[in-house]
């Protein structure tokens, strides 16, 4: 027992920054239908500049805040630079762009900061908790309370602000959006801020694990993506759920069928969910009527 | 009458032709003959004065980190040896090429060198996914290839002109089990590894080396537990690798993965000796794996074939100075570029002038080369092992508090 629970705490941990990371994709997504591939790339380059500041100040919080300011400014920039003057281009141009930004924020980062690994140190250092036999890093639950803080905060500005109906609307149908007097423009520009700082701070939280460097989000971005499909592109909830479930189930199916075979059986599971619902768990299905 | 005139115009062409044909067999034949007498004795590559050779390797994004000291090692080296005035009056030539790490870059980039830039020897190609994408063309040419940045096993096996230096994997892996055994008396073992060609040769050689010891029942079918190179999360494998409760630990894997699995380690406190491989001995993984893991990792021992002894690594220090003096960085990479120089030169010396491929290679056979960094490179009776002394190191930490390497054992081979 003591095994499921350590595995469940550490899943919930990586699982959670997942779902930070999904939900940035899904912001973008909703709002203006593109696919955001530089995700990872972004959060790297902003993990590169927490790095940097806690070099310089070997202070964290100014790290993470000043990590978190430079993905205003990158979320922003990206946008009005890429991807606004592209707004007329087809769908898979915009990806392509994205694409292109993967090589672009890679090539930086490498010029910039280098091509080596470097530790970087956890939020909090303390010593680790232990309940029952249970090995509980105090990092580990600051990492989940950040992730549900933040999400919460996320839904809540979604659901209840006059902003959040703005990007709602742009989502539903951004025409009549517009022809509402929603300003889609800044909601373009808000949805990619929101979701470049909610990859930094994915990339900050998981650089004491992965290490910094420029290959350090392959994989969560690839996670971040798949929790992405499985909850649903169509739901802000959905793309959490996943990320949870995904980090959860990858560790359970180690542990308890294979180590060796987890990714297949995870990942054909996963399958299996999306050939039974299509749009996902949370997903819906739009039908246009006629 | 017309037509007469057109059979005799193509008759008188045909005759033309055939004549020039016969003239041109001719002027092979005779001045081919000098040319053939030439191509015996010199070989592709090589002129009175110079040795042309090429590199393939990482030099550009993301493990340009790995190439780039490695590379200058290797122009180190051979920098030193041309002011020395070369190896029999020859300068040595270096033409690299960058394969990005790619295997269907480095494929290009070998066709280049033989073809192209028509090089004597391949030296010191790095990385194990390019390496293997251009074994049938070394293999096929017969080129010499002399060392090769990459621990596959199956190069001890690709033919005559191969001549590994670093040790193999699965070598290794048998060698550890050595060590399991001997020093560290070991009962139960558990070998926690990356699920690549890396990993796979290592624990292999692990389970072979036990078996050739009489000792298979240390590591048991569910103690060999995979791990992915870029998995974020090792609790499971080292939740079920402190479930078996065993005595030693093999992590087979490289650094990122192995700082993942040591920091994992320090938060669950598992505290059992540990062994890994010799691509981990070197103080940038101590850098990178310290922060994170800075208790167990004194339980961490390393494997390792170059001898780092200061007055060993004088020569090399001096010549980075002198032809890389902005270079800080001088690590396991450049070490590793050095002896793959050194081992190119070695066979150069001993083959004298006789520098034709076969020339070359029938020197190497007869090379015993024990005067560089490591301990003892042999080709003697076709062994292509490579390197087969090995020694282990234990991570402790020197009077300034920094993690260091200490020797712990001599270099010795598995028998």
């Amino acid at each position: 027992m003591v095994e499921f629970f350590q595995n469940v705490i550490a899943g919930l941990e990586t699982g959670s920054l997942y779902a930070l990371a999904a939900l940035g994709l899904v912001l973008i997504y909703r709002t203006s239908d593109v696919i955001n591939f530089a995700q990872g790339e972004m959060a790297m380059f902003s993990s590169f500049i927490a790095f940097t500041l806690f070099q310089q100040t070997m202070s964290y919080p100014v790290a993470f805040l000043g990590a978190i300011v430079f993905a205003v400014v990158l979320g922003f920039l990206v946008e009005r630079i890429f991807i606004r003057p592209a707004s007329k281009a087809t769908l898979v141009s915009k990806m392509i762009i994205t694409l292109g930004l993967i090589m672009i924020f890679n090539g930086l980062a490498s010029a910039i900061f280098g091509i080596d690994m470097h530790p970087f140190r956890k939020a909090l250092t303390m010593d680790n908790m232990t309940i029952g036999e249970v090995i509980i890093q105090p990092n580990a639950i600051f990492i989940i309370s950040i992730t549900l803080v933040i999400m919460a905060i996320l839904f809540y500005m979604i659901k209840n602000t006059l902003m959040g109906i703005a990007i709602r609307a742009t989502a539903q149908n951004e025409t009549t959006a517009k022809l509402m007097g929603v300003p889609v423009s800044k909601v373009y520009s808000l949805s990619w801020i929101i979701a470049t700082v909610l990859g930094a701070i994915a990339g900050v939280l998981i650089a004491p694990t992965t290490n910094v460097s420029t290959t350090m989000m392959a994989e969560v971005h690839l996670k971040s993506f798949i929790a992405a499909v499985l909850g649903g592109f169509g739901s802000f909830v959905g793309p959490v759920v996943g990320g949870f479930v995904i980090g959860v189930f990858d560790n359970l199916v180690g542990y308890y069928i294979s180590l060796q075979w987890k990714t297949v059986i995870v990942y054909a599971l996963l399958i299996i969910i999306l050939i039974v619902k299509p749009t996902g768990l949370f997903g819906k299905v739009h039908r246009k009527k006629v | 009458m017309r037509n007469y005139s057109k059979k005799g115009l193509s008759l008188a062409f045909i005759f033309v032709l055939l004549f020039s044909m016969t003239a041109c067999s001719g002027e092979k034949s005779t001045s081919g003959k000098a040319k053939e007498k030439e191509k015996v004795e010199l070989a592709q590559g090589v002129t009175k004065d110079s040795v042309k050779i090429g590199t393939i390797g990482v030099q550009s994004g993301a493990l340009a980190f790995i190439g780039t000291p490695y590379f200058e090692g290797m122009e180190a080296y051979l920098n030193k040896v041309n002011d020395d005035g070369g190896v029999n009056g020859r300068k040595i030539e270096l033409v690299k090429k960058d394969d990005e790490f790619k295997p269907d870059k480095a494929v290009q980039a070998m066709e280049s060198l033989v073809y192209d830039d028509k090089v004597f020897a391949v030296v010191g190609q790095l990385g194990t996914p390019g390496v293997m994408a251009t074994e049938s063309i070394v293999k096929d040419e017969g080129i010499p290839a002399v060392y090769f940045g990459s621990g596959a096993k199956q190069l001890t096996k690709s033919g005559e002109n191969f001549f590994p230096v670093q040790p193999n994997y699965y070598y290794e892996g048998k060698l550890m089990a050595k060590y399991a055994v001997e020093e560290f008396k070991a009962k139960n073992v558990v070998v926690i590894y990356q699920n690549d060609d890396v990993g796979r040769d290592g624990v292999e050689g692990f389970a072979e080396g036990l078996k050739e010891l009489g000792k298979s029942g240390l590591l048991k079918e569910e103690g060999k537990l995979a791990v992915g190179a870029a998995d974020t999360d090792f609790t499971v494998p080292v939740q079920k690798a402190k479930s078996l409760n065993p005595d030693v630990v093999i992590v087979y894997s490289l650094a990122g993965a192995t700082t993942g699995i040591l920091k994992e380690f320090e938060k669950v406190n598992f505290n059992v000796p540990m062994i890994t491989t010799y691509s981990n001995a070197d103080a940038s993984f101590l850098a990178l794996a310290a922060p994170g893991a800075p208790n167990v990792i004194e339980n961490l021992h390393v494997m390792g074939w170059v001898d780092a002894k200061p007055e060993k690594l004088k020569p090399l220090m001096d010549a980075m100075a002198k032809y890389f003096p902005n270079q800080k960085v001088i690590n396991a990479y450049t070490m590793a570029g050095w002896v793959a120089a050194e081992t190119f030169v070695a066979g150069l010396k001993e083959a004298g002038d006789n520098l034709s491929w076969e020339g070359y290679i029938k020197a190497m056979n007869g090379l015993t080369f024990t005067d560089g960094l490591a301990p003892e490179i042999s080709y003697v009776k076709g062994k292509r092992e490579g390197v087969t002394k090995m020694a282990l190191s234990k991570v402790t930490k020197n009077d300034k508090g920094a993690f260091i390497f200490e020797l712990k054992t001599d270099y010795t081979e598995f028998k």
